[in-house]
């Protein structure tokens, strides 16, 4: 990557996509930008697994070199939604992992972006696991700060299994925060919010989509929140052909957020970035759990007057019908980065007032708002807003939360053969699932049922 | 044995020899004796000839048993027991001796016997041999054989003497009395029937051979019985003889009467000297007499047979001449068979029968020749009356002169007339033949011929030929009317070829154009005298002639046909083609080289066919390619100018009375050589009428002036091509306007609108395909395009007052479908594109508002009840409203949402619905 006059102000990424959905996040990712010739906006990536079948779909699907793949683990399965097995095998192929890495050329880059879902049991796992090692690598041994990133995909409605394993990694991710060993920044996508923007905005197309995918008739559009199985503990083929049509429709939609969260580091020719923004300053003005909210091609008509009242209504949209979690219409929160990108017309940075005035009514008393505005010279960007919500009221997790509670509590009892499920698809004892439970329910202020 | 005999004991010592001697000379003695035994009796009893064989064998032992003692030692044992065996065997010998003398003596003793009963018969007949017999007495057979054997010997040998004598005499005697016996017979049958059982021997013996005397004794005595028996039917036999010779003397008179009732001639004497036999019947007679008088009556009958044979050969002689005179065999098939000939014996009865059957046989005779005679005149009347022979009538009447006498005629007249006739048809039928050779040849010679101008199968086969042998008068006429009838059908055929293959080069004539026929008046002429002539003629040769020499005049005559032709097509060519080149029209160099090619045609030809090829062709040329091509140059003309006419119609030039002129000018077409100037020239003042001309000039000159005021738009637009085209044809017009003929000055007339046409036809184009890329440009413009279409349409007059007028684009375009004018039409097009360029600013506008929508309707659920959607859409009115201040925009983006919002409603329904 060339450094561009204006100094070496680019965040020196790396990308690594752990377990299947992270693999294939950063793969079509970066097929994406390939083909839609974007300029890069990372510095390296690997896509690691602990599944031979799917690391070679991968492969396959979005033409990835093999040494940006790694298969690791004991067996090359997977390991079925048990997060013990995907935390313990990234500790135990460590070597082979910075190996690959040190090969790939990470040396010397100030941060990561770990991309997983936090239903699985690779990437929910192992990705604690891998932030432990990086900082270990970089901060204790090193002695130099960088910062790690976790794009994470809360599964869909109704993937109950997945939802405990979410307790699971995010208490996992943000107790590692206290001892300074965790991810200075968790992006919450969730599939279930994302498959919902989608069915708002092309629901007609969605429909035909799923027709020719999976023969369903698609006759009332809410109703498909809920078609996806979950799979984490085994599933047939059917099933899972299911869900990957309905993740073939949803990941588009994060690769445009990721794109969206690495432009303003990224200096291009004709674009202005105000103020400069470094990557690492999301982790530093905003707190530890973000909801993205993602408005596309905005629509600001400076011409038909009352500007202010149009970025009024552009932010609520924005709020109430572009995030990427349910946040609902008052998520209160605790700190706020927006971006607004677009032509040099619309991308104006005397509308910051106005747009923080707008956001007023979405934040908790006193929090913080960081701009950020990037134009472009030509006129053929279009008008985006990206807002990055601090620890907002998220009543998705509420859904999550309860429903975790609700599997632990049908596997926990006295019986012992009934308690060994826990052990047995999770590597862990009912506790220390209860504990991940209660962590995220008082982290999100929820009363426990 | 004889005891008395024997042989004197042989004692040792004594010489054998000697006494084998003796007892040879005894028995050879005896076989004397017994041979001379033998001829006496007559044979020997067996057992007599058996003791002598007995001694003869014993002797032959003895001999051999003395001859080996001979050769033996005197005192060996074998000389001993040789000796002894002889002396075994001597008595044996000795014993067979006198038996067998015995025996011998025993059988003379018996003959003598016999003899001596038969002594007086013997005296009677030879009394000498009597006496003999009487004096041979039987010797003393007392003693040895050695005693007895000479005495015996000698009185066999007397005895065979007197035995031989005697046989001879009795042989002799008996003979006669035979002979003596048969004579008698054979005269009594020939007038008594003899039983002969009563005269067996005499009857059946003609001689008597035997040895043995007594039998010759004994059928000397049957001999004297049956003489006997004869000698007593002496009388019968007279009896009968005389009245057999009376019937018979009595036949033979009354045959002799018939013969001379026959007018045969037959002597009286001899029946006078029969009649005197008879008389000599009536007294005392006997046999004797009686064979005198039949010897006579033999003589009498011969005499008078042996007259009358000859009279009948001599008249069957006769009647061999008369057919011999006029050559018929009498072995001829039409005569009836020759009777048998004249009979040889003198049977009486048998001459007169055979008399009166050669009386007979000339009638028939008689009758054949008439009845031969008359068929044969019959086939001459059958052939005359086939009318087929060429000297019938001749024929005719002589078969009359043959039919008269006919019935009448004697044997000799009737000879002349058959063998006249016969004659006749002998040579008629020679010369038939000749005939049908004739015609026969005359048939090859046809087929020969014909076979150059017929072929075949139209011939036919020929007839087989006519047989010439083994074939009646008749069947020969009859066939010769058969080939007389073939060689006229053939003549016929032939004849018929001929007007054939005449009529064929008459048809060739014909088929010429009578325009043109003149020149082969008389060729055509001269055929048809010729066809006129072979149809009349019944002569093979004659149409031969007639037909071969018209065939070959054709060829000149044709030739000289094609010659005058010529003359005149040239004529009248020469003629019209000065008029025409005098009035400016060119004669193309295909037309010169047609002109050309007639005076090049050369009459002279091979073959008739070429000649008239050579005539079809100069009037091809001269029609199809001399004043084919005027006619047809001119016709196309015509056509062009009425095309003209018609088109300068839908150009709003009147041309009415030129229509009706070109019309009339076409009528008259095609026009022969002669007419040809005059029509050009008519046409030629057609097609430079001045008002037409003027008429069209300003029509032209108008277009001329509309199309060069839109090659600059077309050129904007790309169609650089066609500019050119255009402005090619823009540049020729004002020189071809200057042009003096109707057609010339309309066809660039013609260009020029049909240009203009197209220039419309390229507009509309244009415009079509330039509001199309439009339509597709504003659809790439914006995504949202066909709601802002629908928004319009839901609105128009409110959207096209206070967005756009877009109902204006509209109705130019389809203002520009319908304009004629292209003035018109170019002020249109250049409007709607400046329109449209409004139009698509206003449309990235749109654009811009649209995105708005998406925030707004976020709101709407088009799933709720439809008060709910309402107040739905009234908030986001408001909405709306409130956030925009320009009213152009609120407006939109208000009628925009409904319609969105109107779209989502059906959708769900539609959903729903599934
Ligand atoms: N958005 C998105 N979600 C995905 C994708 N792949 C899987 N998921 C979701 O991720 C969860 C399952 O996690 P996976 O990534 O498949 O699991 P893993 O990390 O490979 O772990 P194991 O399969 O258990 O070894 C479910 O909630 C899926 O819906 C993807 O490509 N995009
Ligand atoms: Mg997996």
């Amino acid at each position: 990557m060339e450094a561009s006059d204006e100094g070496p102000r680019v965040a020196e990424v790396f990308a690594i996509g752990i377990g299947e959905c992270g693999s294939n996040l950063v793969g079509a990712y970066l097929k994406q930008a390939r083909e839609r010739m974007l300029p890069p906006r990372i510095r390296g990536y690997l896509c690691m697994n602990t599944d031979r079948s799917d690391i070679q779909k991968l492969r396959q699907k979005y033409d990835i070199p093999k040494e940006n793949t790694l298969l690791y683990g004991a067996s090359d399965i997977g390991c079925g939604g048990n997060f013990t097995d995907g935390y313990n095998y990234v500790h135990d192929f460590k070597d082979v992992i910075m190996g690959q890495l040190t090969q790939l050329g990470f040396e010397g880059v100030s941060g990561f972006i770990i991309f997983t879902s936090s239903g699985g049991g690779t990437g929910c796992g192992g990705a604690p696991a891998l932030i432990e090692i990086l900082k270990q690598r970089f901060q204790e041994e090193e002695g130099r700060r960088i910062f790690v990133y976790v794009f994470t995909v809360l599964p869909f409605k109704d993937q109950t299994s997945e939802a405990l394993n979410t307790m699971w990694s995010l208490s996992k991710l943000l107790r590692g925060q206290l001892e300074d060993r965790g991810a200075d920044l968790v992006c919450l996508l969730s599939n279930r919010a994302m498959l919902r923007r989608i069915l708002a905005w092309r629901e007609g197309e969605v429909a035909d989509f799923l027709q020719q995918q999976l023969q369903i008739d698609v006759a009332k559009v809410t109703d498909v929140e809920g078609m996806v199985p979950s799979t984490v503990d085994g599933a047939n083929e059917a099933s899972k052909a299911q869900e990957s049509a309905f993740v073939e429709l949803v990941n588009p939609l994060a690769l445009r957020f990721v794109e969206h969260m690495l432009s303003p580091g990224v200096v291009e020719p004709g674009k202005e970035v105000f103020p400069t923004t470094d990557i690492a300053d999301y982790a530093r003005k905003l707190d530890p759990i973000v909801v993205p909210c993602l408005y596309t091609d905005v629509s600001l008509i400076p011409s038909a007057g009352n500007i202010a009242m149009q970025l009024k209504t552009m932010v609520k949209y924005a709020v109430e019908h572009c995030s990427f979690a349910e946040i609902g219409s008052e998520p209160a929160a605790s700190s706020t980065y927006y971006t607004f990108s677009g032509s040099r017309e619309y991308a104006r940075a005397e509308y910051d007032p106005h747009i923080k005035q707008a956001l007023r009514p979405y934040t908790a008393k006193g929090a913080a708002i960081t701009p950020c505005f990037v134009s472009y010279e030509d006129d053929v960007h279009p008008s985006d807003l990206l807002l990055l919500l601090g620890l907002p009221q998220i009543p998705e997790i509420e859904d999550l939360v309860n429903s975790s509670t609700e599997l632990v509590d049908l596997h926990a009892g006295p019986s012992p053969l009934r308690r060994g499920w826990f052990k047995k698809s999770k590597g862990v004892g009912e506790e220390v699932l209860r504990a991940a439970i209660r962590d995220v329910a008082e982290l999100f202020n929820l009363e426990m049922k | 044995m004889n005891k008395k005999g024997g042989c004197k004991p042989l004692t040792l010592g004594a010489p054998i020899v000697t006494t084998l001697e003796e007892l040879r000379k005894y028995y050879s003695m005896l076989k004397d004796v017994s041979s001379k035994c033998q001829t006496i009796l007559g044979g020997l009893p067996s057992e007599v000839e058996t003791s002598l064989e007995d001694v003869g064998r014993e002797l032959l032992a003895i001999e051999g048993f003395d001859r080996d003692a001979k050769t033996s030692w005197s005192l060996s044992p074998k000389k001993r027991r040789l000796v002894k065996q002889i002396d075994k065997e001597l008595p044996k010998l000795d014993k067979g001796l006198n038996r067998s003398l015995d025996l011998h003596i025993e059988l003379l003793r018996n003959y003598m016997v016999e003899l001596e009963e038969l002594k007086a018969t013997i005296m009677s007949f030879d009394i000498k041999l009597g006496r003999d017999l009487n004096n041979l007495s039987f010797p003393s057979t007392r003693g040895k054989y050695a005693v007895v054997l000479p005495v015996i010997s000698r009185f066999v040998s007397n005895l065979e003497g007197l035995s031989k004598q005697l046989r001879e005499a009795l042989l002799k005697q008996t003979n006669d009395m035979l002979e003596q016996n048969r004579a008698l017979i054979k005269t009594y049958d020939r007038f008594v029937g003899i039983d002969t059982s009563d005269v067996s021997i005499s009857a059946e013996r003609t001689s008597v051979d035997i040895n043995t005397i007594p039998e010759l004794f004994e059928i000397r005595k049957t001999l004297r019985q049956e003489h006997e028996y004869l000698t007593s039917r002496r009388g019968e036999v007279v009896d009968t003889l005389r009245a057999k010779l009376q019937a018979s003397i009595e036949s033979a008179l009354a045959l002799l009467e018939t013969a001379r009732s026959l007018n045969l001639n037959v002597p009286m004497a001899i029946s006078t000297s029969l009649e005197g036999l008879m008389k000599q019947l009536e007294g005392e007679a006997n046999l004797t007499m009686l064979l005198g008088l039949v010897q006579q009556y033999d003589g009498q009958v011969m005499k008078a047979s042996s007259e009358i044979r000859r009279q009948l050969l001599e008249f069957a002689h006769n009647l061999n001449r008369i057919l011999a005179s006029a050559n018929i065999s009498n072995e001829a098939s039409f005569l009836p068979p020759i009777p048998p000939e004249v009979p040889k014996e003198a049977d009486l009865a048998a001459l007169i029968a055979s008399y009166e059957r050669l009386q007979a046989y000339q009638t028939n005779v008689e009758t054949a020749l008439r009845s031969e005679t008359s068929r044969i005149l019959d086939d001459l009347t059958r052939a005359v009356k086939r009318k087929v022979l060429p000297n019938s009538n001749e024929l005719e009447a002589f078969v009359k002169k043959q039919t008269k006498p006919l019935n009448k005629a004697d044997l000799k007249d009737l000879v002349k007339i058959y063998s006249e006739t016969s004659g006749q048809i002998i040579e008629e039928h020679g010369k038939l033949l000749a005939e049908i050779r004739t015609q026969e040849a005359l048939l090859v010679r046809i087929s020969e011929t014909a076979s150059t101008i017929l072929d075949k199968t139209t011939m036919g086969a020929a007839p087989a030929p006519v047989r010439t042998t083994d074939i009646s008068f008749p069947e020969l006429v009859e066939a010769y009317a058969r080939l007389h009838k073939h060689v006229e059908n053939r003549i016929d055929l032939f004849r018929k070829a001929w007007e054939r293959e005449l009529n064929a080069l008459l048809a060739e004539i014909q088929v010429i154009k009578p325009t043109y026929r003149e020149s082969f008046k008389t060729m055509e002429e001269f055929l048809e005298t010729a066809i006129k002539h072979i149809r009349a003629s019944k002569s093979f040769e004659e149409i031969e002639e007639v037909a071969r020499e018209a065939q070959g005049d054709a060829l000149y005559k044709a030739q000289d046909a094609i010659e005058n032709l010529k003359y005149r097509l040239d004529l009248k060519l020469r003629l019209a083609v000065s008029k025409l080149l005098g009035m400016g029209l060119t004669i193309p160099s295909e037309v010169q080289a047609a002109i050309q090619e007639l005076t090049t045609v050369v009459p002279a030809s091979e073959t008739y066919e070429e000649a008239i090829r050579k005539a079809h062709h100069i009037v091809e040329v001269f029609e199809k390619r001399i004043v084919g091509y005027f006619n047809q140059a001119l016709n196309e003309q015509i056509k062009a100018f009425s095309e003209l006419t018609n088109v300068s119609v839908t150009l709003g030039i009147k041309t009415d009375t030129y229509v009706k002129q070109s019309m009339k000018l076409q009528e008259k077409l095609p026009a022969n050589i002669e007419e040809l100037p005059d029509r050009f020239d008519e046409l030629r003042e057609l097609l430079t009428d001045a008002k037409l001309l003027k008429d069209i000039r300003s029509k032209a000159n108008e277009v001329w002036r509309n199309l060069n005021s839109v090659t600059d738009l077309l050129e904007r637009h790309g169609q650089a091509e066609v500019v050119v085209k255009l402005k090619d044809l823009l540049a020729r017009v004002p020189d071809a306007l200057d042009a003096e003929q109707v057609n010339t000055v309309l066809e660039i007339c013609m260009a020029l609108v049909e240009a203009q046409n197209s220039v419309l036809d390229i507009l509309r184009n244009m415009e079509q395909k330039t509001e199309a890329a439009f339509e597709k440009l504003l659809e790439n413009t914006t995504e949202y395009y066909s709601t802002i279409k629908r928004v319009y349409d839901a609105r128009p007059q409110e959207f096209s007052k206070l967005i756009f007028p877009l109902d204006t684009l509209q109705n130019l375009r389809g203002k520009l479908e319908t304009v004629n004018s292209l003035p018109e039409s170019i002020d249109i097009f250049t409007t709607i594109r400046s329109l449209e360029q409004q139009w698509l600013e206003k449309i990235k506008e749109l654009d811009e508002w649209h995105k708005a929508l998406r925030v707004f309707l976020a709101d709407f659920n088009p799933a709720s009840p439809k008060a709910e959607r309402n107040r739905q859409l009234n908030e986001i009115e408001k909405r709306i409203r409130e956030t925009y201040s320009r009213e152009d925009t609120a407006n939109y983006l208000t009628w925009a949402a409904r319609e969105l919002a109107a779209v989502m409603i059906d959708q769900k329904e539609k959903a729903k619905k599934k």
